[in-house]
């Protein structure tokens, strides 16, 4: 239901998105169902249709029984969003795919994304990394592991269309994955409430073919982006240590 | 049981002599709980304009980016995140919970539990002083160099706690302890519903015939006390951080930056219920009266508003799901955020059922309480959503959160205050409002309020992120369909700002010139009905005796169709 | 807005006996809240300590006064046993006389616990561990400056009600409330040695 608004554009959006659509329907009965019950009332105990009240205590089963009853089913639903969502949530943040084809860093900055891109021989922390600002090149199908930072404050890196949030914890290196399915350039928004620039701190994905990409590679190798005030490739956090 | 007269605590000056009080006595430095109650209830609702203010100011810049905001001028992003942090802060700790707690609170409780005032008096003075001297701490942080505190209410490390990153050296502090002291202030508040409650109620009032709003505040300043402890705690390192440089959230250091948010969430989310109760007690009076029926299962509001308060302390780090918590401890957090959503909606299933063959008058307080339900059913179920881990990693930070939590805090807030207020008005002037006013003031809030906030479901699903000042900076967000809505919710809120003059109109002049109010108005079972309108200082002419529950309507065989808790039972 | 007016007064009406005296309520309350703030400051120091990479430790060769502090921690502890006399002592008629004395001599225990205290910390801070020193002693200070400062305002608090005692204007439950939050004071103390000065 969510794609109708919003993309899905990796491997696990489509399960998110359907967590979304059981609580969107779960929910939204019982939504409906008690709006409905209460217009009802309303409208057929009026004062001009019911001039005198009943006197219920609400302890006797006759008049209870509604609220046992709903009491159970609204339970019953809680367990069934339950049970997808911690299913979509294991497989998001608490598991990695066993085959990785590549990995690569993320560093947030006051006000920008610095992704670090392992290179032609693919491999992170090598001298060949590219290193860019704000810009992220992927390719489709590929599964990715990344190795998440802050350089400062709490930032939060996040792909709307791919249904992915995590938090940069300074301090910390944070990992997570995904798989691009669909081509084309999509937001990098930072999530996290950052400072002045934090609603220009967005960077861009570029999920691209194997060719599109190996063009890319050909132009930008060597190609590393100097973020001003910060050193780029290192793990942030080290600085501090001394 | 031994008896004994005089009270046990000490009167307020001028009880003794036979001098007048002046002005500054009877008003300004009074220990009398309905002037306190008065005091919080317009120092609060002034800082509720000053937040809407903001919440102008903010809207204006996302619907229309770039142009001057007009009585304003232009929002640069360093205004805008003082805006946005700056209505949450008041609106949460200077509007809803004076309101809803101290201001009802004291009006409210000695009246309805059959008294002549708290226990504590001139302790409650003292706490509205700190909470005047707190609102006035909190505006002077916008005058010093720098500006306010911009770093978003929740005020996260290492951006709250290093001026270098939040370039706001003196606001960050400011606010921070002007937030403190409103602590100290409703801790002061608190000390005096609870002991007042347990001690001083009118003889034969027994735990079930305490009426719901008094039960629900009392069980708020609770959970109130109970978690702010390690918040203050937190705010302590806080505040050593920003003034003296330590390095208590700073992971250079040896500090962390998450300390900070368990500390915060385990305070913030019992803090969203201290504010749902007393909005759920002033819509049970409200519902009853004007229902002619008994509450639904009393005991069982009373019991679920309990274990919600108690299961309360067991959720809070689903605020934290995506923040680099381990992981596997999101799901048991899922789980108590599910869990408690039972006990709410239990709640909400009574107060629906206490409409069940009722006889129901649709007075101005009523269409507010009803709006209340209808409102926060949505809030509610909304939650749903940001509770389940597997979907929070999408919405989180998301505007679908901020559609969530106002359609649970505008009728906590606001709905459930404008049913309190036309309800009470009556008692506490001695005069009523407006009825037909009322009524347009009613549907031009409750309508536009959705306006504001439907469009904020749909563009948090399309990817709309929180505190970003212009999001056309985003090219997935420069969309025709989004701005319109941005624009829609914009208007929505002018359309809504602009009957608020009708309800201030109302207010004030109904205080002076509106129709006189007997005592008994609404022909209501509860203490503060047998009091006049206005109550003298002490309240009553002889304290009640309580007889009864309070909620004993529609009584079959019983002459009318209320039975005030105070008239005894007649002799057969 | 006429709040006050001119009615009948309401005339001081029979109220029953409360089963706990509201001050003693209200600092029960008070104490509640206060056991909450230190359980935060607990946790942050559990928390920081176990994440923490170096040595938990004060900073340099400085050690921390265990031995001089544990005389310390039996002086409160005795504070706190004299203070439970004195409050017995006041809750009945035929005892009252024998209160203020022992009174007198909880506040002077714990006046010395927290001067003494203080004359550690001037030690401390000679030595170079003070607040800015690292975590350890930033977490440190916090945590036993918030209780240093709980003893304070509970000394000056006692000492107030002393003199009321003497005046004769100290009610019993107002003794007893003194005693709820000496009791708290003195009761965490042994909890706060243990985690911070055996780490």
């Amino acid at each position: 239901m969510l794609n109708w608004i919003i993309l899905e554009a990796s491997s696990y959006a489509a399960q998110i998105d359907n967590v979304i659509l059981i609580i969107a329907l779960l929910g939204g009965f019982w939504l409906f169902a008690a709006e409905f019950v209460l217009f009802y009332f309303v409208a057929k105990y009026r004062r001009s249709r019911s001039p005198k009240a009943l006197h219920i205590t609400g302890y006797d089963h006759e008049h209870n029984k509604w609220i046992h009853w709903s009491h159970y089913a609204v339970i019953a639903c809680d367990i069934v969003i339950l049970v997808f969502a911690a299913r979509a949530w294991y497989h998001v943040k608490q598991s990695v795919p066993e085959h990785v084809d590549e990995e690569i860093r993320i560093v947030g900055h006051q006000w920008a994304w610095e992704f670090v891109h392992p290179g032609p021989d693919g491999k992170l922390g090598t001298p060949d990394d590219i290193d860019l600002v704000d810009e992220l090149h992927v390719i489709i199908n590929k599964t990715y592991k990344f190795h998440l930072e802050s350089a400062d404050v709490l930032h939060s890196f996040s792909i709307p269309r791919f249904r992915l949030k995590q938090d940069a914890v300074p301090g910390r290196e944070i990992d997570g994955w995904f798989t691009p399915t669909v081509a084309g350039t999509f937001d990098v928004p930072c999530s996290q409430m950052c400072g002045l620039g934090h609603g220009i701190m967005g960077g861009r994905i570029f999920v691209e073919t194997e060719d599109e990409h190996r063009k890319w590679l050909d132009s930008a190798t060597g190609k590393t982006a100097a973020i001003p005030g910060h050193s780029t490739g290192k793990l942030a956090s080290t600085q501090g240590r001394n | 049981m031994t008896t004994h007269v005089a009270a046990d605590h000490a009167h307020s000056e001028g009880d003794h002599g036979h001098h007048e009080l002046s002005f500054i006595q009877k008003y300004v430095f009074s220990t009398d709980h309905k002037v306190i109650g008065l005091q919080y209830f317009m120092t609060g609702v002034l800082m509720g304009v000053l937040g809407a203010l903001a919440s102008y100011v903010f809207r204006m810049q996302m619907a229309f980016p770039g142009h001057a905001v007009p009585g304003f001028g232009l929002v640069t992003p360093q205004i805008y995140n003082q805006m946005v942090t700056n209505h949450g802060t008041i609106m949460i700790f200077w509007f809803a919970m004076p309101v809803l707690i101290a201001a009802f609170g004291n009006y409210l409780i000695p009246l309805m539990i059959g008294c002549d005032d708290m226990v504590f008096p001139r302790l409650n003075r003292l706490s509205y002083q700190i909470f005047l001297f707190s609102a006035l701490l909190l505006i002077a942080s916008f005058f010093v160099p720098n500006g306010g505190f911009g770093g978003a209410w929740t005020s996260y490390p290492p951006l709250a706690s290093n001026p270098i990153y939040n370039q706001t050296p003196y606001g960050a502090p400011m606010w921070l302890a002007a937030v403190a002291l409103e602590f100290v202030a409703f801790l002061l508040g608190g000390i005096n519903f609870i002991t007042t409650l347990m001690n001083a109620r009118a003889p034969g009032m027994k735990m079930y015939d305490i009426p719901m709003v008094v039960w629900m505040i009392v069980i708020a300043s609770i959970l109130f006390m109970a978690s702010v402890g390690p918040l203050v705690a937190g705010a302590a390192m806080l505040f050593l951080d920003q003034t003296l440089g330590t390095g208590f959230f700073d992971p250079a250091r040896g500090g962390d930056p998450l300390l900070w948010e368990h500390l915060f969430w385990f305070f913030g989310h019992p803090e969203v219920y201290v504010v749902l109760l007393p909005a759920m007690g002033i819509v049970a009076e409200v519902l009853t009266v004007f229902a002619r029926k008994k509450l639904f299962a009393y005991r069982t509001v009373l019991w679920t508003a309990v274990a919600t308060g108690v299961l309360s302390f067991f959720v809070w780090a689903h605020h934290q799901f995506v923040a680099g918590i381990d992981p596997r401890m999101a799901n048991i957090f899922t789980v108590t955020t599910l869990l408690i959503s039972v006990p709410i909606t239990e709640m909400s299933f009574v107060y629906i059922g206490t409409l069940y063959g009722a006889s129901i008058q649709l007075s101005t307080p009523m269409l507010f309480a009803i709006a209340f339900i209808v409102e926060f059913l949505i809030g509610g179920v909304t939650g749903i959503f940001l509770g389940a881990s597997g979907a929070d990693i999408y919405f989180h930070d998301t505007y679908f959160v901020l559609a969530h939590f106002h359609y649970t805090f505008v009728p906590i807030a606001v709905i459930a205050v404008f049913a309190g207020v036309y309800y009470w008005f009556p008692k506490m002037f001695g005069r009523y409002m407006n009825d037909t006013w009322g009524r347009v003031h009613f549907w031009g809030t409750a309508i536009p309020f959705n306006g504001i906030f439907l469009p904020l479901f749909y563009t948090g699903m399309a990817g709309d992120h929180r505190r970003t000042f212009n999001h056309l900076n985003f090219p997935d967000l420069a969309r025709g369909d989004l701005n319109f809505l941005r624009e829609l919710s914009t208007v929505s809120l002018l359309v809504m700002l602009a009957f608020q003059v009708i309800f201030f109109v109302n207010f004030f002049y109904s205080m002076f010139r509106g129709k006189k109010a007997p005592a008994n108005p609404w022909n209501a079972n509860t203490f503060e009905w047998v009091a006049a309108s206005p109550p003298p200082h002490g309240n009553f002419v002889t304290l009640p005796h309580c007889y009864r529950g309070p909620y004993e309507y529609s009584v079959p065989g019983h002459s009318s169709d209320f039975w005030p808790q105070n008239e005894p039972a007649p002799k057969t | 807005m006429a709040t006050v007016i001119n009615l009948p007064r309401a005339t001081a009406q029979v109220r029953r006996e409360p089963v706990i005296p509201s001050p003693v309520i209200a600092t029960i309350i008070v104490v509640l809240t206060e056991i909450m703030y230190f359980s935060g400051l607990v946790s942050a120091y559990n928390v920081i300590r176990a994440q923490l990479f170096g040595v938990w430790a004060p900073p340099g060769e400085i050690r921390l006064p265990v031995a001089a502090t544990a005389i310390n921690t039996a002086i409160l502890l005795l504070s706190g046993v004299l203070m439970c006399f004195a409050a017995q002592a006041y809750s009945r008629e035929e005892s009252k006389s024998r209160a203020p004395a022992l009174f007198l001599q909880s506040i002077v225990l714990g006046a010395f616990f927290v001067c003494f205290q203080g004359y550690e910390w001037v030690k401390l801070i000679g030595y170079g561990m003070t607040l800015h020193s690292g975590i350890f002693a930033s977490v440190f200070f916090l945590l036993i400056g918030s209780h240093a400062l709980h003893v304070l305002v509970g000394v000056v608090v006692m000492l107030c009600c002393y003199l009321w005692m003497r005046q004769g204007r100290l009610s019993v439950g107002g003794m007893r409330a003194m005693q709820v939050f000496w009791l708290f004071v003195v009761g965490i103390w042994p909890i706060l040695y243990r985690l911070v000065y055996f780490s």
